[in-house]
């Protein structure tokens, strides 16, 4: 069923993205959502659920690929996706009916109600991550044998380049080298496929999914009540309330072309003495209380503002902030075997299986 | 054996004193010093979930040294109970010491190479344990010049600093020695196999907790002497049979039930004399039995003959058919006497857990022949049989009420059923019997058995009466003795026997 979005599902959808990622800079975010409610104005913006399109319509996810370089820091000027289906359209001979969001969380959570909004493509409710990851291979299509290419990307220059490739590993390395050499970051299409493969790899629900957080984040009621509603609605759990005791940077070695410099924090869970470890590298990889693996990628971890519910950015957390740390399930195809040797600790670096993982 | 079992004993504050973790940082030392017996070079984390306890785990130096290893490394130490942690020398976070702390588990810093420390360690491991190697060699030299069972106990028990030591049989003690046991402390048991291996002997130690001792010393010292155990046994049981061969030629015999015994005594004389009997000797027989014939296991007689010399070591134990058979000299009455009460206090509750039963004959003074005895002592054992496993009793205290042993309840229980069908199946059932039984336990007087019912005369006579209606033959005396029969097998069957005042036993026909 087609949903027509308001001003208030931007804003809430804009919390719910920020939610699921937690640890990375909002600022993005922010921008486009008002760039978003502004251009509503004088536009509709369509959400539509993967059933609606025919089988074989095409279909292409769209989001930002970035490479060290913040995007508010250098903004887009605009017509950088529309640049990128065209592309794609071109490569294939055929009309892209509908676009998906490439991550169901961050800035690529929010970009393609933009890119709707620009190109009067309906957005599908559905994404290949259920959450996000740094790598653009890290994808239930993928896990489902999604060709990745062809990719299109364009920069902040306007230069533009369609890469060929079918491995999405092989995408990964290719995509990293000309986003550097494009400015630091890209617009991309990619993962081109039938409304079909989409349906039977993805993950559904993401958009309103986020739109639902942020109703619930943003609601006028008491921050325990929102915590329950959460938990409720995501089946989270709240691992500890700590207090930050430590932070470390570079906390472990990294040559795995991972764009993001690892870290760490120690927490000191004052009610029981536990005392915890979150390792983060973009996002939070792992969760070690008293040692043990307690939650790990693709486990989402959050962290909350213990007073007022709000999520914590991982750039503000000072030594002294008391913290919930709340685990959220992600997507059940993450959970198999092929979904775990791409997304768990070993994948970002960590050599310890994810506590799931079925010992043989 | 206390000076080296301490001295081969390493631990973390002794190897960091004067050992190969001298060179180490401690980034956290727990209160006591943890035992070492092994040391693991580590590449993956993963490996520290084999580790076995005690042991040291190193991480190797490809491992990195991040706070977030250190953390998981540490606690797959403390779930294996590992002695200490050692990581590659680098600054580390006080959060990681602050969880060794909380965990309880040693951490330390290697200065240079951890795989250098690792060897160096395994090294000094290895040099201790060749001590003890040396140590248990001496053990084995030493036990293997013992040559009885109790010889070599106390041996295994004083280089065990004295702790007790016993041979056990499915939980029944056989022998031991040393320090009584206490429920405090460590039981450690090693397998005394032998050809069957279905059979369970053990060699066990009690060790007190209150001492730090070496545990696998101690269970490698029992190890090492389990087969002077083994040898030391065997020698016994073979001495044993053939000392008892006079006694087992009696039961073997005695073949023919209608001879008496003087007449057995006449007929084999000669025979007898050879075997060491001696006309005018006093002797007491004792007859153990299994409380179910098919429940015979071939190494019994080996676990009785350890339990019969909690008794006497002089009179051998001979396995003859149907039991095991022993003749004790007995001067008077009172030795008999003591010697019952022996058996009952010091192989009671062993032949209760082995399924046995043991009887006694009568002392008599004017020397009964040894074959009279022998039957005696059977009768009183076969007699017990139905009372239970671990019951010892002499046929003095039995008499004529042994016959009732012999009688099968079953068949009797039957003989009712079919010629009794209204009684059977009467709901007052149990109390006409009670009352019948009283009536015949009395010698036939109404008065006497209402007495001792607590019932009134007419009451007693009514169910007397009733008993009669149900087709009790009350008034035949050629038939009284099978209904008193039938009446004492039916009590016994009875649920509740509140309703017979005076014990069976007294009331035995």
């Amino acid at each position: 069923m087609s949903t027509v979005l308001t001003t208030e599902d931007i804003r809430n959808l804009r919390t719910g993205a920020h939610f699921l990622t937690c640890t990375i800079d909002p600022t993005a975010i922010y921008i486009y959502a008002e760039m978003i409610q502004r251009a509503m104005e004088d536009r509709s913006l369509e959400l539509i659920t993967v059933d609606e399109l025919a089988p074989d319509d095409l279909v292409v996810a769209v989001g930002m690929v970035t490479q060290g370089l913040f995007i508010a820091d250098m903004p887009p000027v605009g017509d950088e996706f529309l640049g990128c289906i065209r592309a794609i359209e071109a490569s294939l001979g055929r009309s892209v009916r509908a676009i998906y969001s490439l991550a169901a969380a961050n800035i690529n959570g929010i970009v393609p109600l933009m890119v709707g909004l620009q190109s009067s493509l309906p957005v599908i409710d559905s994404d290949p991550m259920g959450r996000v990851f740094p790598l653009i291979s890290q994808t239930t299509l993928n896990i489902g044998n999604v060709p990745i290419g062809p990719i299109a990307l364009m920069g902040v220059t306007g230069e533009r380049a369609v890469v060929e490739v079918e491995s999405p590993q092989r995408a990964e390395t290719l995509v990293r080298a000309l986003v550097t050499e494009l400015g630091g970051w890209a617009a991309t299409a990619m993962y081109p496929c039938s409304a079909q493969q989409l349906k039977e790899h993805g993950v559904h629900g993401s958009i309103s999914r986020m739109i639902r957080i942020g109703q619930i984040l943003n609601a006028n009621t008491p921050v325990e009540k929102k915590l329950l509603m959460l938990a409720e609605f995501l089946g989270t759990t709240r691992i500890a309330r700590a207090r930050v005791s430590h932070i470390e940077s570079l906390s472990r070695p990294t040559d795995l072309g991972l764009p993001a410099q690892p870290s760490s924090v120690t927490l000191d869970d004052e009610t029981t003495g536990r005392i915890i470890r979150l390792e983060i590298q973009n996002e939070i990889l792992l969760v070690l209380v008293d040692g043990a693996v307690t939650a790990a990628v693709p486990d989402m971890v959050t962290l909350l503002n213990s007073e007022q519910g709000t999520v914590v950015n991982i750039d503000d957390v000072q030594v002294g902030d008391v913290i919930d740390i709340v685990k959220i399930t992600a997507a059940a195809q993450w959970y198999t075997e092929a979904g775990l040797d791409l997304t768990e600790p070993k994948a970002f670096g960590i050599p310890i299986g994810h506590p799931r993982r079925r010992h043989a | 054996m206390r000076r080296p079992k301490n001295e081969n004993r390493l631990d973390v504050a002794g190897l960091l004193a004067h050992g190969s973790l001298r060179g180490t940082t401690p980034l956290y030392l727990t209160p006591s010093s943890a035992l070492i017996e092994s040391v693991v070079l580590v590449s993956q984390l993963e490996a520290i979930r084999q580790v076995r306890p005690n042991t040291v785990v190193v991480l190797s130096a490809e491992m990195g040294s991040g706070g977030w290893l250190v953390s998981a490394a540490l606690r797959h130490a403390w779930e294996r109970r590992a002695s200490a942690v050692v990581v590659a020398g680098s600054t580390y976070a006080s959060a990681a010491v602050g969880l060794a702390q909380r965990l309880g588990i040693t951490l330390l810093a290697a200065d240079g190479d951890p795989a250098a420390l690792a060897l160096a360690l395994a090294a000094e491991i290895g040099a201790a344990l060749s001590v003890v190697d040396a140590e248990l060699a001496r053990v084995a030299r030493t036990v293997a010049k013992d040559t009885t069972l109790g010889d070599v106990l106390k041996t295994i028990s004083g280089e065990l600093d004295g702790f007790g030591v016993s041979l056990e049989y499915d939980g029944v003690v056989l022998a031991s020695t040393g320090m009584p046991p206490r429920e405090t402390d460590e039981v450690i048991t090693v397998e005394v196999g032998g050809a069957n291996s279905a059979v369970r002997f053990t060699l066990t130690a009690r060790v007190p907790v209150s001492g730090v001792h070496n545990l696998r010393l101690v269970r490698s010292i029992l190890e090492v002497a389990t087969p002077a155990v083994k040898a030391a046994w065997l020698l016994e049981d073979l001495l044993s049979t053939a000392r008892a061969v006079p006694t087992a030629a009696i039961a073997g015999l005695d073949q023919d039930p209608a001879g008496s015994g003087a007449e057995f005594e006449e007929k084999h004389r000669h025979l007898l004399n050879q075997l060491g009997w001696r006309e005018g000797e006093l002797y007491v027989a004792v007859w153990f039995r299994g409380g179910r014939v098919q429940d015979h296991r071939p190494e019994l007689t080996a676990v009785l003959r350890l339990l019969w010399r909690k008794v006497t070591l002089r009179s051998p134990l001979a396995e003859v058919e149907g039991g095991w058979l022993t003749l004790v000299p007995a001067g008077d009455q009172d030795t008999s006497t003591q010697l019952e009460n022996r058996i009952r206090t010091r192989l009671g509750p062993a032949l209760a857990e082995l399924g046995l039963v043991a009887g006694l004959s009568r002392w008599q003074e004017d020397t009964p022949a040894l074959a009279s005895i022998v039957r005696e002592a059977r009768l009183a054992a076969e007699s017990v049989r139905s009372t239970g496993p671990g019951t010892v009793l002499g046929f003095a205290s039995l008499g004529v009420a042994a016959a009732t042993g012999f009688v099968n309840m079953d068949a009797v229980a039957l003989v009712a059923e079919l010629s009794l069908p209204r009684l059977m199946t009467s709901p007052d059932r149990d109390v006409i019997m009670t009352a019948v039984a009283a009536f015949l336990d009395h010698r036939g007087s109404v008065s006497l058995a209402a007495n001792f019912l607590n019932l009134h005369r007419n009451t007693l006579q009514a169910r007397l009466n009733r008993a009669r209606e149900l087709g009790v033959p009350l008034d035949n005396p050629s038939e009284l003795l099978s209904v008193h029969l039938i009446a004492h097998v039916l009590r016994r069957s009875m649920p509740d026997q509140a309703n017979a005042p005076a014990s069976t036993s007294d009331s035995s026909p």
